[in-house]
């Protein structure tokens, strides 16, 4: 699902949250937003709101569109579930799908398998789940009206590496075997830079830069003058350049520790 | 002597026999990955779940009795949903425990000078909570459980969402007031959490694993679970092909030390 905002601007008690803002969250891909009203954009797309401008979705207008097939994945809070065990959970939100019993049954089993848990979280009342099996569940019940957009709210929140590890799965499993759109909001620029193949940054009620993550960083300086906290790879880059070292760009540490090494044995190869 | 003491704690088929002492005035924290206990045993620690004598705090042993007594001496905070602001306005917040237990608007106001003039935060006090930023706001439910002076301090991963800028200021902040006799009990799965701990003790599966006072074993956090830093990581991996040879804290340091 391809969006596009034009023109957008949207106000809460007669100030400005966005202001004449153009955006394109492309089709299929990872594309992650930075900033203190990242939130707002999450729900513009996937809320019946009141703005000026244009929002298309595969160059529809919104009241074509069917936002059943968004999907939107918040923080916990005190609504998150509104039923007592994790079945209800489940059969509550079925209302909102056709498909019969027995396959749905089958369905809720495979998508808490996906997220680390099994059957037997079924009977549980989900006051006795910890943070980031609530977490997880709520991942799992989103996913299951199988929707086209995904939009998440700090991922890796309340999860540990092995957590961690399931949702970055989900994403790329969504994203590459699915062909779903995903948006995730963050402030921790090195979880956007960890998943993410395009970034959106917001600054005060503008889109202060977007584009491929790949080359985005590259204007580390504009980013850090514009109080953007650099990614811990960005951050290596930078410090290296200062010193003239130039090792080009790292995916991840590992990538960085073979740049490292490789460098420090070509020197030591040269005295 | 140990200033808080939880003695042969054994709840549900979840903790056995599980002992902790720490002194007054210390800064511990105890570290865990997901479902190792760490809500389990903060709700253990401030009366939330229920225990008959299993906690002692100076010289209340924590029963039916002394519940009211024991808990007004405590400073709680969870990343808990459950746990949102009551106010709209920051003052109105830092105030709330305060009437409770009975202060004067005049002492009230005294305190809430006293307290922003510390954490720096006399600028947000007329401020709605919801305008203020993540980090701000849990800021605040730290500060907040601080007003009444409690002798012990507990937080459960409390510094989630918190920006490193606001993690390192609360936690030297925090630091200052142990030396004041404030015992901290920070429950955390983040490694960024501990650097200001006079002891780190690791929880795995409901107990105890290791204690650590100055050196930490990142192989073995790495094995249960815990994430590490990025300088921690990079450091290791960098020691691990020999190409330093100690881990690394500052990456101007790291650098400065390979491209001399």
């Amino acid at each position: 699902m391809e969006i596009k905002f034009n023109n957008l601007s949207y106000k809460e008690k007669n100030k400005y949250i966005l202001k004449n803002i153009n955006l394109k969250i492309k089709d299929n891909l990872i594309t992650g937003i930075y900033g203190e009203n990242k939130e707002i954009i999450a729900r513009l797309v996937s809320e019946v709101m009141d703005y000026q401008g244009i929002i298309l979705f595969d160059n529809m207008n919104l009241l074509g569109y069917d936002l059943k097939k968004i999907s939107y994945i918040k923080k916990l809070n005190k609504n998150t579930f509104l039923t007592k065990t994790v079945s209800d959970e489940f059969y509550l939100r079925k209302q909102n799908i056709n498909i019969k019993e027995t396959i749905y049954l089958d369905k809720i089993i495979s998508s808490l398998k996906m997220v680390g848990l099994d059957k037997e979280y079924l009977k549980r009342d989900i006051n006795t789940l910890s943070k980031s099996e609530k977490r997880l569940l709520l991942i799992a019940l989103s996913l299951i009206s199988n929707p086209e957009l995904i939009i998440i709210d700090e991922p890796y929140l309340y999860l540990d590496r092995n957590g961690k590890y399931i949702v970055k799965k989900i994403l790329k499993d969504l994203k590459n075997k699915y062909h779903k759109t995903i948006i995730i909001l963050s402030l921790d620029s090195n979880i956007l830079y960890e998943l993410c193949d395009d970034l959106i940054i917001l600054k005060d009620n503008q889109v202060l830069i977007s584009g491929s993550i790949k080359t985005l960083f590259n204007d580390y300086k504009y980013l850090e003058e514009n109080n953007v906290k650099l990614p811990d790879l960005i951050r290596t880059k930078k410090i290296l350049m200062e010193k003239n070292i130039d090792l080009g760009n790292f995916k991840d540490i590992d990538d960085l520790v073979k740049g490292v090494y490789d460098y420090v044995q070509e020197t030591k190869e040269d005295s | 002597m140990s200033f808080f003491k939880i003695n042969n704690l054994t709840y549900k088929d979840y903790f056995k026999d599980f002992n902790l002492e720490i002194e007054k005035g210390k800064f511990i924290s105890i570290i865990g990955s997901n479902h190792s206990g760490k809500t389990m045993l903060t709700k253990i620690i401030s009366a939330i779940i229920p225990t008959i004598d299993v906690c002692t705090l100076e010289d209340i042993s924590l029963n039916k009795n002394t519940v009211l007594n024991y808990i007004s001496k405590l400073g709680v905070v969870t990343n808990d949903f459950n746990q949102d602001f009551l106010f709209k306005k920051v003052k109105d917040e830092l105030a709330y425990p305060l009437l409770n237990l009975g202060y004067t608007e005049h002492k009230i106001n005294q305190k809430i000078n006293i307290v922003s003039k510390f954490f720096k935060i006399e600028n947000i006090l007329n401020k709605n909570i919801n305008d203020l930023n993540i980090s701000t706001q849990k800021k605040l439910l730290i500060i907040t459980s601080l007003i009444h002076e409690p002798e012990l301090l507990v937080l459960d991963d409390a510094f989630l969402e918190m920006d490193k800028k606001d993690l390192e200021f609360m936690l030297k902040r925090i630091k200052n007031l142990t030396k004041k006799g404030l015992t901290v009990l920070n429950i955390t799965s983040s490694l960024e959490t501990i650097i200001e701990s006079d002891k780190v003790y690791v929880l795995n599966n409901f107990q105890i694993e290791k204690e650590y006072d100055e050196e930490i074993d990142y192989d073995y956090l790495s094995e249960i679970g815990i994430d590490l830093p990025f300088m921690i990581e990079l450091s290791r991996k960098l020691e691990y092909l020999k190409v330093i040879d100690k881990i690394y804290f500052n990456l101007e340091e790291l650098v400065g030390e390979l491209w001399k």
